[in-house]
Protein backbone atom coordinates (compact mmCIF):
# COMPACT_ATOMS: atom_id res chain seq x y z
CA UNK A 1 0.00 0.00 0.00
CA UNK A 2 1.31 3.41 -1.03
CA UNK A 3 2.03 6.02 1.90
CA UNK A 4 -0.05 9.16 1.93
CA UNK A 5 0.33 13.33 2.33
CA UNK A 6 -3.02 14.77 3.84
CA UNK A 7 -2.87 18.42 4.25
CA UNK A 8 -4.45 20.35 6.88
CA UNK A 9 -4.93 24.41 5.71
CA UNK A 10 -5.48 26.62 8.33
CA UNK A 11 -6.47 30.24 7.74
CA UNK A 12 -6.17 33.10 10.40
CA UNK A 13 -8.27 36.59 10.28
CA UNK A 14 -5.96 39.01 11.47
CA UNK A 15 -6.29 40.93 14.44
CA UNK A 16 -3.99 43.34 13.84
CA UNK A 17 -1.17 43.72 16.55
CA UNK A 18 -1.67 40.70 19.14
CA UNK A 19 0.07 40.68 22.54
CA UNK A 20 -0.23 37.13 25.01
CA UNK A 21 0.76 38.72 28.38
CA UNK A 22 1.78 34.82 30.15
CA UNK A 23 2.60 34.98 33.88
CA UNK A 24 4.97 32.04 35.10
CA UNK A 25 5.28 30.57 38.60
CA UNK A 26 7.62 28.19 39.18
CA UNK A 27 6.84 24.96 42.30
CA UNK A 28 7.51 24.91 45.41
CA UNK A 29 10.59 23.12 45.37
CA UNK A 30 12.05 25.19 42.50
CA UNK A 31 9.99 22.91 39.19
CA UNK A 32 9.32 23.93 36.43
CA UNK A 33 5.66 24.00 35.42
CA UNK A 34 4.64 22.07 32.51
CA UNK A 35 4.52 23.07 28.95
CA UNK A 36 1.61 24.92 28.04
CA UNK A 37 -0.32 26.16 24.99
CA UNK A 38 -0.59 29.94 25.25
CA UNK A 39 -2.15 31.37 22.57
CA UNK A 40 -1.93 31.83 18.67
CA UNK A 41 -0.35 33.78 16.84
CA UNK A 42 -0.46 34.25 12.57
CA UNK A 43 2.06 36.91 11.80
CA UNK A 44 5.72 38.30 12.73
CA UNK A 45 6.82 38.10 16.47
CA UNK A 46 8.01 41.69 16.36
CA UNK A 47 8.45 41.69 20.54
CA UNK A 48 8.82 40.09 23.54
CA UNK A 49 8.96 41.60 26.67
CA UNK A 50 10.01 40.23 30.20
CA UNK A 51 9.66 41.31 33.90
CA UNK A 52 10.98 39.75 36.96
CA UNK A 53 13.12 37.29 39.07
CA UNK A 54 15.50 35.65 36.59
CA UNK A 55 13.96 32.16 37.90
CA UNK A 56 13.62 30.91 34.58
CA UNK A 57 14.98 30.00 31.22
CA UNK A 58 11.83 30.70 28.30
CA UNK A 59 11.64 28.60 25.31
CA UNK A 60 8.79 29.27 22.95
CA UNK A 61 7.49 26.85 20.64
CA UNK A 62 5.01 26.37 17.89
CA UNK A 63 3.01 24.01 19.28
CA UNK A 64 2.15 21.71 16.60
CA UNK A 65 5.75 20.88 15.50
CA UNK A 66 7.64 21.73 18.69
CA UNK A 67 10.18 23.77 16.75
CA UNK A 68 11.70 26.36 18.88
CA UNK A 69 10.99 29.77 18.15
CA UNK A 70 12.21 31.80 21.62
CA UNK A 71 15.28 29.87 22.95
CA UNK A 72 15.69 29.23 26.27
CA UNK A 73 15.80 33.03 26.94
CA UNK A 74 16.68 34.06 30.72
CA UNK A 75 17.39 37.62 32.08
CA UNK A 76 20.70 37.61 32.86
CA UNK A 77 20.91 41.03 34.48
CA UNK A 78 20.47 39.09 38.50
CA UNK A 79 23.20 36.54 37.89
CA UNK A 80 26.01 37.40 40.14
CA UNK A 81 28.13 39.61 37.78
CA UNK A 82 31.75 38.35 39.71
CA UNK A 83 33.89 34.85 39.39
CA UNK A 84 32.54 31.77 41.28
CA UNK A 85 34.84 28.73 41.43
CA UNK A 86 34.14 25.58 43.93
CA UNK A 87 36.83 23.66 45.92
CA UNK A 88 36.43 19.55 46.72
CA UNK A 89 39.07 19.70 49.16
CA UNK A 90 42.53 20.66 50.10
CA UNK A 91 40.98 24.24 51.86
CA UNK A 92 40.27 25.32 55.29
CA UNK A 93 36.57 23.96 54.10
CA UNK A 94 35.46 20.97 51.88
CA UNK A 95 33.07 21.95 49.63
CA UNK A 96 33.97 25.80 49.45
CA UNK A 97 32.85 27.88 46.92
CA UNK A 98 34.89 31.33 46.52
CA UNK A 99 33.74 34.34 44.54
CA UNK A 100 36.08 36.89 42.82
CA UNK A 101 34.25 39.89 44.82
CA UNK A 102 31.65 39.87 47.72
CA UNK A 103 28.58 38.23 46.88
CA UNK A 104 26.56 39.66 48.90
CA UNK A 105 24.52 36.56 50.06
CA UNK A 106 23.07 35.95 53.52
CA UNK A 107 23.23 32.74 55.81
CA UNK A 108 20.00 30.75 54.23
CA UNK A 109 19.70 32.78 50.94
CA UNK A 110 18.33 30.78 48.27
CA UNK A 111 20.59 30.44 44.95
CA UNK A 112 20.39 28.63 42.06
CA UNK A 113 23.11 27.84 39.91
CA UNK A 114 22.98 28.78 35.21
CA UNK A 115 25.81 26.75 34.95
CA UNK A 116 29.34 25.16 36.02
CA UNK A 117 32.07 23.18 35.08
CA UNK A 118 33.66 20.49 37.00
CA UNK A 119 31.70 18.72 39.36
CA UNK A 120 28.39 16.75 38.96
CA UNK A 121 26.78 19.09 41.90
CA UNK A 122 25.16 21.74 42.32
CA UNK A 123 22.57 20.79 39.71
CA UNK A 124 21.66 23.43 37.27
CA UNK A 125 18.64 24.85 37.55
CA UNK A 126 17.46 23.59 41.07
CA UNK A 127 17.13 25.95 44.47
CA UNK A 128 20.07 25.57 47.05
CA UNK A 129 20.68 26.83 50.18
CA UNK A 130 23.45 29.01 51.72
CA UNK A 131 25.14 27.48 54.72
CA UNK A 132 25.37 29.07 57.73
CA UNK A 133 28.29 29.73 59.50
CA UNK A 134 30.16 26.45 57.59
CA UNK A 135 32.18 28.43 55.19
CA UNK A 136 30.26 31.49 55.19
CA UNK A 137 32.35 34.69 54.44
CA UNK A 138 32.27 38.04 52.54
CA UNK A 139 33.53 36.04 49.20
CA UNK A 140 32.87 32.16 50.82
CA UNK A 141 30.54 30.14 51.23
CA UNK A 142 28.93 26.13 51.09
CA UNK A 143 25.48 24.81 50.17
CA UNK A 144 22.86 22.89 51.25
CA UNK A 145 19.87 20.90 49.57
CA UNK A 146 17.41 22.44 51.93
CA UNK A 147 16.77 25.60 54.47
CA UNK A 148 16.37 22.56 57.46
CA UNK A 149 20.01 21.17 56.06
CA UNK A 150 21.58 24.59 55.82
CA UNK A 151 21.35 25.48 59.39
CA UNK A 152 24.05 25.41 61.52
CA UNK A 153 23.79 22.35 64.02
CA UNK A 154 23.69 18.19 63.90
CA UNK A 155 21.33 18.70 60.90
CA UNK A 156 23.64 20.46 58.84
CA UNK A 157 24.37 18.69 55.56
CA UNK A 158 26.75 20.68 53.33
CA UNK A 159 26.48 19.66 49.34
CA UNK A 160 29.67 17.57 48.40
CA UNK A 161 31.40 18.33 45.50
CA UNK A 162 33.40 15.28 43.26
CA UNK A 163 35.48 17.79 41.63
CA UNK A 164 36.44 21.11 41.31
CA UNK A 165 34.51 23.93 39.83
CA UNK A 166 36.66 26.16 37.79
CA UNK A 167 34.14 28.53 36.98
CA UNK A 168 30.24 28.63 37.51
CA UNK A 169 26.93 31.53 37.22
CA UNK A 170 24.74 31.58 39.79
CA UNK A 171 21.55 34.23 40.69
CA UNK A 172 19.69 34.95 44.40
CA UNK A 173 16.50 34.52 44.31
CA UNK A 174 14.61 37.51 44.17
CA UNK A 175 17.35 39.19 42.85
CA UNK A 176 15.92 42.60 40.83
CA UNK A 177 16.11 41.88 36.97
CA UNK A 178 15.81 45.10 34.98
CA UNK A 179 12.57 44.67 32.34
CA UNK A 180 13.31 44.42 28.85
CA UNK A 181 11.88 44.61 25.40
CA UNK A 182 13.59 43.02 22.66
CA UNK A 183 12.46 41.66 19.05
CA UNK A 184 14.09 38.51 18.12
CA UNK A 185 15.09 37.20 15.01
CA UNK A 186 16.11 34.08 13.21
CA UNK A 187 18.75 33.49 10.18
CA UNK A 188 17.26 32.67 6.93
CA UNK A 189 18.16 29.60 5.30
CA UNK A 190 18.18 27.95 1.65
CA UNK A 191 15.53 26.56 0.31
CA UNK A 192 17.26 23.40 1.70
CA UNK A 193 17.04 24.28 5.01
CA UNK A 194 21.06 25.39 5.33
CA UNK A 195 21.49 29.01 7.30
CA UNK A 196 22.61 31.36 5.22
CA UNK A 197 25.96 32.93 6.63
CA UNK A 198 26.58 36.11 6.93
CA UNK A 199 29.22 38.12 4.10
CA UNK A 200 29.89 41.00 2.20
CA UNK A 201 27.42 39.41 -0.68
CA UNK A 202 24.68 38.25 2.34
CA UNK A 203 24.16 40.60 5.15
CA UNK A 204 21.11 40.95 7.11
CA UNK A 205 20.79 37.51 7.27
CA UNK A 206 18.80 38.17 10.51
CA UNK A 207 15.02 38.20 9.96
CA UNK A 208 11.64 38.59 11.91
CA UNK A 209 9.97 35.43 13.00
CA UNK A 210 7.16 34.52 11.62
CA UNK A 211 4.21 32.20 13.35
CA UNK A 212 1.44 30.76 12.48
CA UNK A 213 -0.84 28.46 14.93
CA UNK A 214 -0.54 27.83 18.42
CA UNK A 215 2.15 28.18 21.13
CA UNK A 216 3.68 27.04 23.83
CA UNK A 217 5.54 28.30 26.45
CA UNK A 218 7.55 26.05 28.74
CA UNK A 219 10.51 26.79 31.10
CA UNK A 220 13.71 25.14 33.38
CA UNK A 221 13.52 24.70 36.83
CA UNK A 222 14.40 27.61 39.46
CA UNK A 223 14.45 29.16 42.31
CA UNK A 224 10.97 28.11 44.26
CA UNK A 225 8.06 29.79 44.17
CA UNK A 226 9.16 32.22 41.61
CA UNK A 227 7.44 34.53 38.97
CA UNK A 228 8.02 36.43 36.08
CA UNK A 229 6.14 37.86 33.27
CA UNK A 230 6.65 37.47 29.19
CA UNK A 231 4.94 39.36 27.34
CA UNK A 232 4.61 38.17 23.07
CA UNK A 233 3.59 40.90 20.35
CA UNK A 234 2.83 39.57 16.93
CA UNK A 235 2.09 41.47 14.33
CA UNK A 236 -0.55 39.40 12.50
CA UNK A 237 -1.28 43.09 10.42
CA UNK A 238 1.93 43.00 8.43
CA UNK A 239 2.66 46.47 9.25
CA UNK A 240 5.99 46.33 8.26
CA UNK A 241 9.23 47.78 8.18
CA UNK A 242 9.60 49.86 4.64
CA UNK A 243 13.06 50.70 4.76
CA UNK A 244 14.36 46.60 5.35
CA UNK A 245 12.39 44.85 3.23
CA UNK A 246 12.52 41.65 5.43
CA UNK B 1 3.57 21.95 44.43
CA UNK B 2 4.05 22.31 40.62
CA UNK B 3 4.77 25.59 39.26
CA UNK B 4 1.89 27.41 36.86
CA UNK B 5 1.60 29.03 32.92
CA UNK B 6 -1.36 31.47 32.70
CA UNK B 7 -2.00 33.43 29.70
CA UNK B 8 -4.06 36.21 28.45
CA UNK B 9 -4.28 37.86 25.30
CA UNK B 10 -5.23 41.54 23.95
CA UNK B 11 -5.71 42.69 20.85
CA UNK B 12 -6.92 46.11 19.34
CA UNK B 13 -8.11 46.54 15.75
CA UNK B 14 -6.17 48.88 14.55
CA UNK B 15 -6.94 53.02 14.72
CA UNK B 16 -4.14 53.98 11.67
CA UNK B 17 -1.45 56.79 13.04
CA UNK B 18 -2.13 57.49 16.45
CA UNK B 19 -0.49 60.70 18.19
CA UNK B 20 -0.70 61.02 22.06
CA UNK B 21 0.72 64.11 23.47
CA UNK B 22 2.66 64.55 26.80
CA UNK B 23 2.63 67.91 28.34
CA UNK B 24 4.99 67.56 30.98
CA UNK B 25 5.03 70.21 33.73
CA UNK B 26 8.11 69.94 36.32
CA UNK B 27 7.00 70.54 39.66
CA UNK B 28 9.39 68.83 41.80
CA UNK B 29 12.99 69.23 40.99
CA UNK B 30 14.03 66.21 41.22
CA UNK B 31 11.28 63.59 38.65
CA UNK B 32 8.26 62.51 37.93
CA UNK B 33 6.82 59.31 38.66
CA UNK B 34 5.56 57.20 35.71
CA UNK B 35 2.22 57.81 34.89
CA UNK B 36 0.13 55.98 32.46
CA UNK B 37 -0.63 57.70 28.97
CA UNK B 38 -2.66 55.83 27.40
CA UNK B 39 -1.94 52.41 24.58
CA UNK B 40 -1.07 51.85 21.05
CA UNK B 41 -0.93 48.84 19.13
CA UNK B 42 1.58 49.05 16.34
CA UNK B 43 5.40 50.19 15.69
CA UNK B 44 6.57 53.30 17.34
CA UNK B 45 7.82 55.62 14.65
CA UNK B 46 8.23 58.97 15.71
CA UNK B 47 8.84 61.10 18.83
CA UNK B 48 8.47 64.96 18.77
CA UNK B 49 9.82 67.09 21.49
CA UNK B 50 9.18 70.65 22.24
CA UNK B 51 11.17 71.95 25.14
CA UNK B 52 9.55 75.32 25.60
CA UNK B 53 5.71 74.18 25.20
CA UNK B 54 3.35 75.49 27.75
CA UNK B 55 2.84 78.62 30.34
CA UNK B 56 6.19 77.62 32.20
CA UNK B 57 9.82 77.68 31.56
CA UNK B 58 11.86 75.96 28.82
CA UNK B 59 12.19 72.36 30.14
CA UNK B 60 15.48 71.41 31.77
CA UNK B 61 18.06 69.66 29.30
CA UNK B 62 19.10 66.96 31.70
CA UNK B 63 15.67 65.89 32.13
CA UNK B 64 15.13 61.97 31.37
CA UNK B 65 11.78 61.39 29.07
CA UNK B 66 11.28 57.54 29.91
CA UNK B 67 8.72 55.53 28.27
CA UNK B 68 7.85 52.21 28.91
CA UNK B 69 5.44 49.06 28.95
CA UNK B 70 3.18 49.78 31.95
CA UNK B 71 2.95 45.71 32.47
CA UNK B 72 6.55 44.57 32.43
CA UNK B 73 8.31 47.90 33.10
CA UNK B 74 10.02 47.25 29.95
CA UNK B 75 11.61 50.42 28.55
CA UNK B 76 10.70 51.70 25.50
CA UNK B 77 12.70 55.37 25.28
CA UNK B 78 15.27 56.06 27.40
CA UNK B 79 16.09 59.81 26.35
CA UNK B 80 18.21 61.47 28.69
CA UNK B 81 18.79 65.09 27.01
CA UNK B 82 15.86 67.34 26.68
CA UNK B 83 17.19 69.66 23.73
CA UNK B 84 16.73 73.41 23.89
CA UNK B 85 15.28 73.48 20.57
CA UNK B 86 12.40 71.46 19.24
CA UNK B 87 13.36 68.06 17.46
CA UNK B 88 11.95 64.72 16.18
CA UNK B 89 13.27 61.50 15.92
CA UNK B 90 12.29 57.98 14.75
CA UNK B 91 13.23 55.27 17.64
CA UNK B 92 14.56 52.16 16.83
CA UNK B 93 16.02 49.30 19.13
CA UNK B 94 18.33 46.54 17.99
CA UNK B 95 17.51 43.07 16.54
CA UNK B 96 18.48 40.30 19.13
CA UNK B 97 18.50 36.09 17.97
CA UNK B 98 16.15 33.93 18.90
CA UNK B 99 17.57 33.84 22.62
CA UNK B 100 17.59 37.10 23.18
CA UNK B 101 21.52 38.19 22.16
CA UNK B 102 21.70 41.24 20.81
CA UNK B 103 23.08 41.48 17.16
CA UNK B 104 25.80 43.24 16.84
CA UNK B 105 26.07 45.54 13.60
CA UNK B 106 28.70 44.68 11.17
CA UNK B 107 29.13 44.71 7.23
CA UNK B 108 27.59 41.69 7.36
CA UNK B 109 25.19 42.25 9.59
CA UNK B 110 24.13 45.90 9.03
CA UNK B 111 20.30 47.56 9.49
CA UNK B 112 20.38 45.90 12.96
CA UNK B 113 18.10 48.94 14.03
CA UNK B 114 14.94 48.25 13.67
CA UNK B 115 11.34 49.48 14.32
CA UNK B 116 9.64 49.01 18.14
CA UNK B 117 6.34 47.37 18.56
CA UNK B 118 4.25 48.34 21.30
CA UNK B 119 1.26 46.66 22.47
CA UNK B 120 -0.62 47.69 25.11
CA UNK B 121 -0.94 50.59 28.14
CA UNK B 122 2.09 52.84 28.02
CA UNK B 123 3.69 54.77 31.07
CA UNK B 124 5.59 57.54 30.91
CA UNK B 125 8.03 59.10 33.62
CA UNK B 126 10.72 61.94 33.63
CA UNK B 127 13.67 61.73 35.91
CA UNK B 128 16.97 63.38 36.79
CA UNK B 129 15.70 66.85 36.53
CA UNK B 130 18.15 69.39 37.85
CA UNK B 131 18.15 70.53 41.43
CA UNK B 132 18.91 73.70 40.35
CA UNK B 133 15.72 74.32 37.94
CA UNK B 134 12.93 75.58 39.45
CA UNK B 135 9.87 74.39 39.52
CA UNK B 136 7.30 75.01 36.54
CA UNK B 137 9.28 73.98 34.05
CA UNK B 138 6.73 72.47 30.90
CA UNK B 139 7.62 70.59 27.37
CA UNK B 140 5.87 68.59 25.08
CA UNK B 141 6.61 64.88 23.99
CA UNK B 142 4.57 63.32 21.45
CA UNK B 143 4.89 59.88 20.38
CA UNK B 144 3.61 58.36 17.03
CA UNK B 145 2.70 55.18 16.52
CA UNK B 146 1.42 53.29 12.99
CA UNK B 147 -1.24 50.96 13.47
CA UNK B 148 -2.52 48.94 11.15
Amino acid sequence: MAGSITPLKIEHRSRGVVRTDVTITTGTDGSAPAETVVGVGFGRLVGVAVKGPASVAITVKDKKTGATVLNAYRPTTAVFGNTTTGDETGGAVDDLFTTGAAHGLTELDEIVFTSQTGSTLPALNTPYYVAETTGFAATTFCLAASAAEAAAGAGQVIVELDADISAATWYKKGAAVTPVLFRPTTVIADNAGTAVSAADTAPNVNRDIYVGGKLSVSTTGGATSSACTLSLIVDEEGIGDLAVTV
Amino acid sequence: MAGTITATTSSRKGKGIVRIDCVVEAISVTSIAAKPIGSAFGRLVGVYIDPTYGAGGTMDTSADILLTDALTGAPIISDLTWTTTPNMYRPTGVITTNAGVAVSAATTANDVNRDIFVAGKLNLAQANISSTAAPGLTGLVSFIFEEA
